[in-house]
């Protein structure tokens, strides 16, 4: 290659990294929604740790924090947490489990995206009984 | 290959084997608290307060809350390297979030110390 070579070879390099104009396999999907979920859980710790601290500052707090519950706003925000929770956990397992050399492969890879992600709604519906019934 | 872990600098071992870590507390202390609710149909201000005035309970939250600040450390850094080009506002960003999770644990300790 000449001295320029490596530039040319830089000017060569495909560059598409616009996610909305990317096929997303369903390995880049369970990627995605794991960063997400991850991010809104350590923005929901905010009211997570609020109602916690409340609860436990007095009786008074504690049936605050209770009555809240009562209205539709508190329920979906934890509803919320729990399901990106649940994700995230299947997620994190899932990435646990790869690291000990499983579904490594394509077939393997997708099948196992798929599966977490059918069990993250799994959980979010579940969880939403829990918390509606 | 990692040569020297006597250092305050970060490397990619050292992350991977953190993130792990920290998860695995985190998740038991979620699998927990929802055991808690799930077998607890009534929680009364006396049953809730009675458990975070466990010192067990006490411990196992801080340490999880402190996982949890080490475990977005490098999960919110990750997201940050691969979203945010400007390294100004990736710094300021990064600055911000990891003072909130710093937050997470003080206000934590502090609640805790309380009960």
């Amino acid at each position: 290659m000449s001295k320029d070579g490596q530039v040319t070879v830089k000017k060569q390099r495909p560059v598409n990294l616009d996610l909305t104009t990317i096929s997303m396999p369903a390995t880049a999907k369970a990627s995605i929604f794991h960063r997400v979920t991850g991010v809104a859980l350590f923005f929901a710790l905010t009211f997570v740790i609020w109602a916690w601290s409340e609860s436990l500052s007095s009786a008074e707090g504690f049936e605050f924090v209770k009555g809240l519950f009562s209205g539709f706003i508190a329920k979906f925000i934890a509803w919320g947490t729990l399901s990106v929770l649940g994700y995230h956990l299947i997620g994190g397992i899932r990435h646990i489990i790869m690291d000990m050399g499983h579904w490594e492969e394509l077939e393997s890879g997708n099948l196992s995206a798929k599966i977490a992600m059918a069990l993250g709604v799994v959980f979010a519906v579940l969880a939403g009984v829990w918390i509606w019934s | 290959m990692v040569l020297n872990q006597a250092t305050l600098k970060r490397d990619g071992v050292q992350d991977y084997v953190s993130l792990r870590t920290t998860a695995l507390i985190i998740t038991a202390y979620a699998i927990f608290i929802i055991g808690y609710f799930l077998a607890t149909p009534e929680v009364t201000f006396e049953a809730w307060t009675g458990l975070f005035s466990n010192l067990a309970m006490k411990g196992f939250t801080l340490i999880t809350l402190i996982c949890m600040m080490v475990h977005t450390h490098i999960g919110l850094w990750q997201v940050l390297t691969d979203y945010v080009k400007c390294a100004k506002l990736r710094a300021v960003l990064g600055f911000v979030l990891n003072l909130m999770a710093l937050a997470y644990v003080a206000i934590g300790l502090i609640v805790l110390w309380g009960v």
